[in-house]
């Protein structure tokens, strides 16, 4: 193995024997008219050097585990080379291919690494220039939904398998029927962003004058409404945090690293090289806890409810006290006042003060699940301080619920001939959509048979996107390209092509396939006309980079209409006092965020976004309630109680999880859960969806709702159980006024004495600096480990015994009063230890000290005594307590890392710092006879996180990041005194509060 | 010792005669017929019953063990961070268990007490059964029991030794050292004996086995001597191993940096625990074998008084431990060492805690009283509460220690499974069974050492040493 | 089965009691008819000095093993662990000793008692041995039970007169039975150095096969070394797959994807390559590096001259270009790296096995090739 790794120059070969056809030929003397090879200018010397060529080889067969390969085991079994390899691939070698992953109205751009035509992992797109690589959680983790073994493998026609041909005849015929009957057809679609589908549909509804389309979003929540109504269009409105000075969020979680581009933004701000600054401030004002108000320099916990209230009280005191003229029309009614909201006076002045003196660099943010009056406000305060921090792109309008309503009282009507459902599923996520069944041809098209799908006849399984061709709008003025990195698991298509069958089948032109379709498109309208660049190449740059500028440029913020904006200031008020009863009359508000994981419940079957513990709450597999922990008080509710929830109609029974931070009176239920269909998601959690309110604008929250103790009690399946640090000096945390008088105290870490001479490292010593002021715990890294890494899923049991084999957890600690308190996150990882406890202890020494300063594990030498993990001061060793990899099959299995090896029980695992990574980087430089560059080694973790808080690389090499940021006076090592001396250093959290905090 | 002796004229004060070692009249030949005839008869049906019960329990045990090997460790209770559980604490609990038999028949014998005789092949044979119980553990505790062999160095193909800064190899070392010099010792004592079986008993099938077991002992005056002089050094190199054993077992936590295990006290705290849970277990083994064997005139009342009173002394030292271990905690001023020791008393677990030092430290203390020392229900009571606190300690030791360390976020509670329980019965099973066949197959008591101290066994006026009270004829 | 014609070995005379056999040696040694030897029951205190016993050597030899024990220990440790296998474990130096003293200690006892032991049984008491007279004798079960033996013995057999004068001598002595014991019954497993000399070999067979065994595995690996993380559910390059419906592992891209830094080949046919500039300057490394990238893929049929001669294919007929002909003289780079890449006639694509830059760095040495055989005096240095 070693020798493939780091090949050495060949000894000199034989010169090149002579090819003979006879004996005597070969016996006779070369004939000296014959040029001798021997003599030919270098055919007599050894070909020196490595090429690049030979190098791939080695590569391939080393970061294939060699050890395999080279073992005599290995050498049985077959081998199956491709026939004709195509240039890019090279066994043993990852290739990357720009795409894009959309998710309702946003699109992320994105690189697939694949390993031989599969994909393994996805990364961000770094030829993005907002994203520079970064993606969402949810993005990273959808390469299991491909080779999700339920996904639907063939169209089905009333229950049984049929041929393509057949399903698309059929429903062909009901739509050539309902255009002659003039009967209209309802196509209800997810999010269209994707402006060639749009067309497509547009098409289609050329050809098909009756073709009613419906985009619809389940999770939506009312910020689209409440855009369309204050700006007299649909725009989506993109935050430039990388240009706020002061923040100020209304119930926003901008920070869950589903916008990347605005963490990214975000976190930048948030690490000063010194006291001096520059730093945002960012105030909160939510109901539930989020990892936006877990960050906040000031958080207000109010009942969503009030907030709207609040935002106009804001815009009140702006005007009177700084002046800020209202935009015209705009006149505010007397409302509530601060006291009377319950928010402190000297923060409130505070917040006014400060956002008045940030002016155009202040931000105002409201939540997709805040009333769409606080949306209202939101908008008003953001043109009052005519804030250079947003811009406003064209949306494509969405449908809201009331629109799904009216369609499906129409199908339950009967007026519609047929209803075509592509990637969405209201009959479990529309509390009304049973009258789906009213149609007489129902046609879905999709990933996994869902609740929707049972209710139809026609199904026609989609190809994921992965397997798929498209475009995307990447936002902020970007077009990128969504191209397939594997070609079709099973016999699907992509929706696009039915949409085209249909099209054709209709009398309209339209290609064999989309991937034409999209071509010509492009070619007529995205190709920028006289262009010396032939169309073609232009494409294929285009899918080279994955992203390209279109000249659409995005605005500022336009002119704001005043009606809707009085009338929510009214509705404001109004709200404020229904809650004054609410409160009084001991009903709640729940609060109805999609799930972290598993979104609007179409994750539902991806284990992994399962197993991921909520960023807050720190609970997998499923969603309890959380419970401000005043009400858990008084209702003496406990983690794990189980309590009814009622709300006219709608009823669940969860159990309860206690949640510091959050306002009193409000109950959070994620969105997604208690699915009725799928291998994994099948009843997992409640469903919340029967809460969501009929009223659009008030789509995220549902008032009076009705909490009681139904009594029993679970175990919930939580990955922290203790939420305090006791007082031990595991994460540093202060101000920044503070920071001037720590740096002062700080002090490099000094070894404690040994009886060892110190170990010398000959060529590296690998490190890690994670910067807590950064992170915000939105808990990408953890998922980009578990798919780089093969990390098993255990399920919810072993995660209650405490088995979960997550490599790295973010630890979130609470401080101060559970009511309100403050919150630090600390991702934590095997710190590699130099004089690790773990390493001491092994009887078999199965885990031990790299030269290069890895404490590295030697899976096939661990017996698993466990003594290791009992000695690691951190507790970052995972022990595969059962087997969980081994009964593996494909296609489940294809989405193993080739390059990690997969544990099976019996045996200790834990953070390799990306060995194989590592070992690619130094294989690469050593080819090309350079020093390894720094920042070119980059583990799963560092290339997930959006924050871009943790850096990776060489110690001892002074100029290097890492050695910089490890030097710095905000660091520290967890755990010091013990003298283990990690490889981790942690940079200390900064806050940047406006006042004096409250201890 | 007993100078009296030296003169007979001068007749002692009876409370100043050291206790007759026997009761009633006991002359070599008689001894011979009570014990060495066991083997010889047929065991009583109650044995069989016995039998039955606990090979039962030890079937039983060995099923959840096999169950274990199947599934993986995942069938016991253990998680993160309760990495070790009943696993070692059995181990441990076992080991220790052990340190009583080879105390005896060493430090005693060295310390020329010799009321050990008596008793010293019985504890010796329950150090060896309870060697073997511990052996168990290590085993089936890994992950991959099929590979636990590795943790021995031997020469292999792949070039891979062992690593020996592991105190789990010293581990491997000391208990396998411990068991085979055990078996020895034993194995030497029970020559002269198997000589005596061989050359009294008419079976055709007994006698040809003990004449191969008895290598032909002859028991010749030189024999003797070398005999006397190997037994003497293996006394003394045996209690050595004794006090190092329980030591580098201690070694396991001591040299750990988990808060709770990282105790200088630990090793000298570990062995007075052994020998307090070992002499516990050979008081109620004793009590059922003198009444079932009616063997109450070699093992007296005496035997019982002087196990309980080292009992009661070592108990003491348990409540000093304790001591210790609590004012290290303070004294350190290390918060999270505080937040261990508070974990043991008040803790999740706290009810253990306050059960070990109860059982360890206040019960033993009743053993004040003379009455307790010499009367069945009280010494039985004591001996059982100092079994189940010595394994309650180890739980305290190791899962309190355990559950809750250095990050709060990593913390976790544990529950054993049923399977735990399992295993943990299945091995007293083992252990019994193993007891209760030594009892019928092999003598008791070490009847040569024995004769040896019998009134009128050593000259009278021979060389001065040795001599023993009363060395009058009759 | 006691022989009659071999000689006594010894005159054996009972006694009840430790006092009575104390007092009967003085008389009986004082005679010196032979070697005077005791049997008893259980160690008698005194004994060994009332019959003049040498003291037991048994303490020496167990200090010897016990020092032996410490210094193997350390010694095997210490190459272990720094020598042969030095891995660095918790910032620990491979050699550092402070962790090899609890298994010195624990090899210190196991050597010593076990000398202690064996060496009291095996060598000194010549144990096990089953053949002994005294086995064999009436006396031995009073021997192990409560009687004492005085027994005057002669390992070539007492002659006649001595063995009377002994029986007196016991008999004055006041034993209460007197024995006379033939010689040791003959047969090997009846003297205890056969018995001794067998177990030496069954030990020395055991190591035997135990080297045997290593060598054998080592030097030719018949058996895999443990390999148990071998096999992987995850699925390896060139692994065939029963899920992909080709049976291949490895699938091929889809048509019209671009990988990240693979763009397709512009040019359609070589000629449309002709523009295309070499951005690898002509340095040594460039060219050994083309060299060897010409010789693997070119030589073969282009000769290693590039002039068409081909070492390997002449064989089958092919008719590869003659790289140094006039008219590929005046060929454009890009016009040979097209050809490269697209291949030409009979000549297939190269794209899938040069990489980009070594494609231009075999242009760079067909270019050296070229004028290597049409060299100009100017180009000499």
């Amino acid at each position: 193995m070693d020798e493939s790794l780091y090949p050495a120059p060949e000894p000199p070969s034989e010169p090149v024997p002579q090819p003979w056809r006879s004996l005597e030929e070969r016996d006779q003397p070369v004939p000296a008219a014959m040029p001798v090879p021997e003599f030919a200018p270098g055919a007599d010397e050894p070909p020196t050097g490595l090429s690049r060529r030979r190098f791939l080889e080695l590569v391939g067969a080393s970061t294939a585990l060699a050890s395999a390969a080279a073992c005599s085991r290995a050498t049985r079994g077959t081998i199956v080379p491709y026939t004709r390899r195509p240039p890019e691939v090279v066994p043993g070698v990852a290739n990357f291919y720009a795409s894009t992953f959309q998710e309702g109205p946003r699109a992320y751009s994105v690189l697939v690494k694949t390993r031989e035509g599969r994909p393994i992992h996805i990364t961000g797109n770094d030829e993005h220039p907002l994203l520079k690589g970064k993606t969402s959680p949810r993005a990273v983790a959808d390469v299991l939904r491909l080779y999700d073994p339920d996904r639907l493998r063939g169209p089905k026609l009333d229950g049984r398998p049929v041929s393509w041909s057949e399903a698309q005849e059929r429903l062909l015929r009901a739509l050539v029927a309902a255009k002659a009957a003039g009967k209209p057809v309802l196509l209800l679609t997810g999010a269209l962003e994707s402006p060639s589908r749009r067309a497509l549909v547009a098409e289609l509804q050329t050809a098909l004058p009756g073709l009613r389309h419906l985009a619809w979003e389940a999770a939506g929540g009312t910020g689209h409404q409440a855009a369309r109504a204050a700006f007299g269009a649909p725009f989506t409105l993109v935050p430039r945090l990388d240009k706020a000075k002061v923040v100020l969020s209304l119930g926003a979680d901008i920070l869950n690293g589903e916008d990347p581009a605005a963490l990214r933004a975000f976190a930048a701000q948030r690490r000063p090289d010194g006291p001096e600054g520059p730093m945002n401030r960012l105030w909160v004002v939510e109901g539930a806890m989020t990892l936006t108000g877990a960050k906040a320099d000031h958080r207000l916990p109010l009942a969503p409810s009030r907030i709207a209230a609040v935002g106009f009280a804001l815009a009140r005191a702006l005007r009177d006290q700084h002046g800020l003229a209202l935009p015209a029309g705009v006149e505010l009614p007397a409302g509530p006042e601060p006291a009377a909201l319950g928010l402190p006076g000297p923060l409130w002045k505070a917040l006014v003060a400060d956002l008045a003196g940030a002016g155009r660099e202040a931000l105002v943010l409201c939540g997709d699940a805040m009333p769409e009056a606080a949306h209202q406000a939101a908008h008003l305060l953001n043109t009052q301080l005519r804030v250079a921090t947003l811009q406003a792109l064209p949306a494509e309008p969405l449908a809201s619920s009331w629109d799904l309503d009216a369609a499906v009282q129409a199908l339950a009507a009967g007026q519609y001939a047929a209803v075509l459902l592509w990637g969405v599923n209201p009959a479990y996520a529309h509390p009304r959509a049973a009258a789906l069944a009213a149609a007489p041809v129902r046609a879905w098209i999709g990933l996994q048979e869902d609740e929707t799908a049972a209710q139809c006849q026609i199904l026609l399984p989609e190809h994921h996107w992965l397997e798929a061709w498209g475009d995307h709008e990447g936002g902020a003025g970007l077009l990128t390209l969504q191209q397939p990195t594997v070609g079709a698991l099973y016999d699907t298509r992509q929706g696009e092509d039915v949409l085209l069958a249909l099209l054709r089948g209709l009398g309209g032109t339209a290609p064999e396939d989309y991937h034409t379709y999209l071509q010509a498109r492009w070619a007529r309208e995205v190709h920028p006309a006289g262009s010396p660049v032939p169309f073609e190449r232009y494409f294929q740059v285009a899918l080279h980079d994955g992203v390209v500028p279109v000249p659409v440029r995005p605005s500022g913020l336009p002119p704001l209409v005043a009606a809707p904006v009085n009338a929510a200031a009214n509705t404001a008020a109004a709200a404020n006092a229904a809650a004054n009863a609410a409160a009084d009359a001991g009903r709640f508000e729940l609060v109805l965020a999609p799930g972290a994981g598993v979104h609007d419940g179409r994750y539902g079957n991806n284990a992994w976004l399962q197993e991921w513990p909520d960023p807050v709450t720190k609970v997998t597999w499923g969603n309890p309630v959380s419970v401000s922990v005043a009400d858990a008080r008084r209702l003496g509710l406990q983690d794990g109680d189980l309590a009814a929830l009622a709300c006219d109609g709608a009823r669940v029974t969860a159990p309860v999880v206690v949640q510091p931070g959050q306002a009193p009176g409000v109950l959070v239920l994620a969105l997604g859960y208690g699915r009725a269909a799928g291998g994994v998601a099948k009843g997992i959690g409640v469903n919340a969806f029967p809460f969501r309110d009929a009223d659009p604008g008030w789509a995220g929250l549902r008032r009076g709702v009705q909490l009681s103790r139904s009594g029993g009690k679970v175990e919930l399946p939580i990955t922290q159980g203790h939420h305090r640090m006791e007082g031990r000096d595991l994460v540093h945390s202060f101000s920044l006024a503070a920071y001037a008088q720590e740096a002062r105290k700080h002090r490099p870490p000094e070894n404690p004495a040994s009886l060892y001479p110190d170990q010398t490292f000959p060529e590296h010593k690998w490190g890690m600096a994670i910067d807590l002021s950064g992170c915000v715990g939105c808990s990408a890294c953890v998922l980009a480990c578990q798919s780089e890494n093969n990390i098993p899923v255990v399920g919810p049991e072993q995660v209650v015994h405490g088995r979960e084999m997550h490599w790295m957890r973010i630890d979130r600690y609470y401080e101060g009063e559970p009511e309100q308190p403050r919150v630090v996150q600390q991702p934590m990882l095997c710190q590699h230890c130099d004089d690790a406890p773990c390493e001491n202890v092994c009887p078999v020494a199965a885990t031990n000290h790299s030269p290069d300063g890895l404490n590295q594990m030697i899976y096939n030498r661990c017996v698993g005594t466990r003594y290791c993990a009992n000695n690691c001061p951190y507790k970052v060793r995972r022990f595969n307590f059962l087997e969980y990899t081994a009964d593996k099959q494909q296609p489940e299995s294809l989405v193993y890392n080739p390059e990690v090896t997969v544990r099976p029980r019996g045996v200790m695992e834990k953070c390799t710092f990306c060995v194989q990574r590592i070992e690619d980087g130094r294989v690469r430089a050593k080819v090309e006879h350079r020093p390894v560059r720094d920042g070119e080694i980059v583990p799963a973790c560092a290339a997930a996180c959006p924050a871009e808080a943790i850096v990776f690389g060489d110690l001892k090499d002074p100029a290097s990041r890492v050695a910089k940021l490890a030097a710095s006076n905000r660091g520290h090592k967890v755990l010091e005194d013990l003298g283990t001396r990690p490889a981790i250093t942690y940079l200390a959290n900064l806050r940047n509060p406006a006042i004096e905090e409250q201890a | 010792m007993n100078s009296e002796a030296a003169s007979p004229s001068v007749p002692l004060p009876d409370n100043l005669r050291a206790p007759a070692l026997t009761v009633g009249r006991v002359t070599p030949g008689s001894l011979d017929d009570q014990i060495l005839a066991f083997p010889e008869r047929m065991p009583p049906r109650k044995w069989y019953i016995a039998v039955a019960c606990t090979a039962t329990v030890m079937t039983m045990g060995l099923a959840m063990v096999g169950y274990t090997l199947f599934t993986g460790i995942g069938a016991w209770g253990n998680n993160s961070p309760v990495f070790w559980a009943f696993d070692i604490i059995n181990f441990v609990f076992w080991v220790g268990i052990g340190h009583a038999g080879t105390l005896i028949s060493a430090i005693l014998f060295i310390f020329r007490k010799r009321w050990r005789n008596a008793i010293a092949r019985f504890a010796e044979a329950m150090t060896i059964f309870a060697v073997m119980c511990a052996g168990l553990f290590p085993l089936i505790h890994v992950g991959r029991p099929w590979l636990a062999f590795w943790l021995a160095p031997y020469p292999n193909q792949r070039g891979l030794w062992t690593n020996f800064r592991s105190p789990l190899l010293w581990d491997v070392f000391a208990v396998s050292t411990y068991f085979s010099v055990s078996a020895m010792f034993w194995y030497l004592g029970l020559l002269p004996d198997l000589a005596s079986l061989r050359d009294r008993t008419e079976s055709r099938i007994r006698k040809p086995i003990y004449t191969l077991l008895s290598l032909g002992w002859r028991g010749s005056a030189s024999h003797w001597q070398h005999f006397e002089k190997a037994y003497l050094l293996l006394a003394g190199l045996a209690t050595g191993l004794v006090l190092s054993v329980h030591s580098v077992v201690s070694f396991d936590f001591a040299t750990s940096v988990v808060p709770g295990w990282h105790m200088t006290i630990f090793p000298p705290y570990f062995v007075v625990g052994a020998i307090f849970a070992g002499f516990a277990m050979v008081v109620m083994v004793l009590i059922v074998v003198r009444e079932s064997m009616d063997l109450k005139n070699l093992i007296t009342d005496f035997h019982l008084e002087v196990m309980n009173k080292v009992i009661l002394g070592m108990s003491c030292l348990m409540g000093y431990s304790y001591a210790v271990e609590a004012f290290t905690a303070w004294y350190s001023q290390n918060p999270i060492l505080q937040h261990t020791f508070l974990n043991y008393i008040s803790g999740t677990y706290g009810w253990a805690g306050w059960l070990t030092m109860g059982c360890n430290v206040l019960v033993p203390q009743l053993l004040w009283i003379r009455h307790c020392r010499r009367s069945y229900p009280w010494m039985i009571l004591v001996a059982l509460a100092v079994t189940v606190g010595m394994w309650f300690e180890r739980f305290c030791i190791i899962v309190i220690s355990l559950h809750q360390d250095y990050l709060p976020s990593a913390w976790h509670n544990y529950r054993p499974t049923l399977v735990d329980y399992g295993v943990l019965l299945g091995s007293f099973g083992i252990f019994f069974t193993l007891v209760l066949l030594f009892a019928r197959v092999l003598p008791v008591i070490a009847t040569t050492e024995l004769k040896a101290i019998l009134p009128g066994a050593q000259p009278s006026h021979g060389a001065g040493h040795g001599a023993v009270s009363g060395g009058h004829h009759d | 089965m006691t022989d009659p014609n071999a000689g006594t070995f010894a005159v054996l005379g009972l006694f009840d009691s430790p006092d009575a056999l104390m007092a009967a040696i003085p008389g009986v040694r004082a005679k010196a008819l032979g070697r005077l030897e005791a049997y008893t029951p259980y160690p008698v205190h005194g004994l060994d000095e009332a019959l003049g016993l040498r003291r037991s050597p048994l303490g020496g030899m167990v200090l010897v093993m016990g020092v032996l024990g410490v210094v193997a220990a350390l010694g095997f440790q210490a190459w272990l662990s720094a020598v042969d296998y030095p891995l660095v474990t918790g910032g620990k130096a491979p050699s550092s000793w402070q962790a090899f003293v609890p298994i010195m200690f624990e090899i210190m006892v196991l050597f010593a008692t076990f000398t202690a032991g064996l060496g009291m049984l095996l060598l000194l008491n010549r144990l096990p041995y089953f053949g002994h007279p005294v086995l064999q004798s009436r006396a031995i079960r009073g021997i192990t039970r409560d009687r004492f033996a005085l027994a005057v013995e002669a390992d070539g057999g007492l002659d006649p007169a001595a063995a009377a004068s002994a029986r007196s001598a016991l008999e004055a002595a006041g034993a209460l039975d007197i024995e006379v014991l033939p010689g040791p019954a003959a047969g090997p497993l009846f003297t205890a150095e056969g018995i001794q000399r067998t177990l030496a070999a069954i030990l020395a067979a055991c190591v035997g096969a135990g080297l045997l065994m290593y060598w054998a595995v080592k030097l030719m690996p018949v058996l895999p070394p443990m390999s148990h993380i071998l096999e992987q559910p995850r699925l390896n390059p060139q692994a065939p797959s029963s899920f992909f419906r080709d049976g291949h592992g490895m699938q091929l891209p889809v048509p019209g994807t671009v990988a990240r830094g693979f763009l397709p080949f512009p040019a359609r046919t070589p000629e449309a390559a002709a523009g295309m500039v070499n951005p690898l300057p002509v340095t040594r490394a460039v060219l050994a590096r083309g060299r060897s990238a010409y010789q693997v893929r070119c030589a073969v049929c282009h000769g290693a001259l590039g002039d068409g001669v081909p070492t390997l294919t002449a064989a089958y007929g092919a008719k590869p270009a003659n790289l140094l002909a006039p008219a590929n003289l005046a060929l454009s780079d890009g016009r040979i790296y097209g050809t490269i890449v697209l291949g030409k006639n009979a000549m297939p694509s190269y794209a899938a096995d040069l990489a980009e830059d070594d494609r231009w760095a075999v242009v760079h040495y067909v270019r050296a090739l070229q004028r290597a055989q049409h060299a100009k005096d100017e180009d000499l240095p």
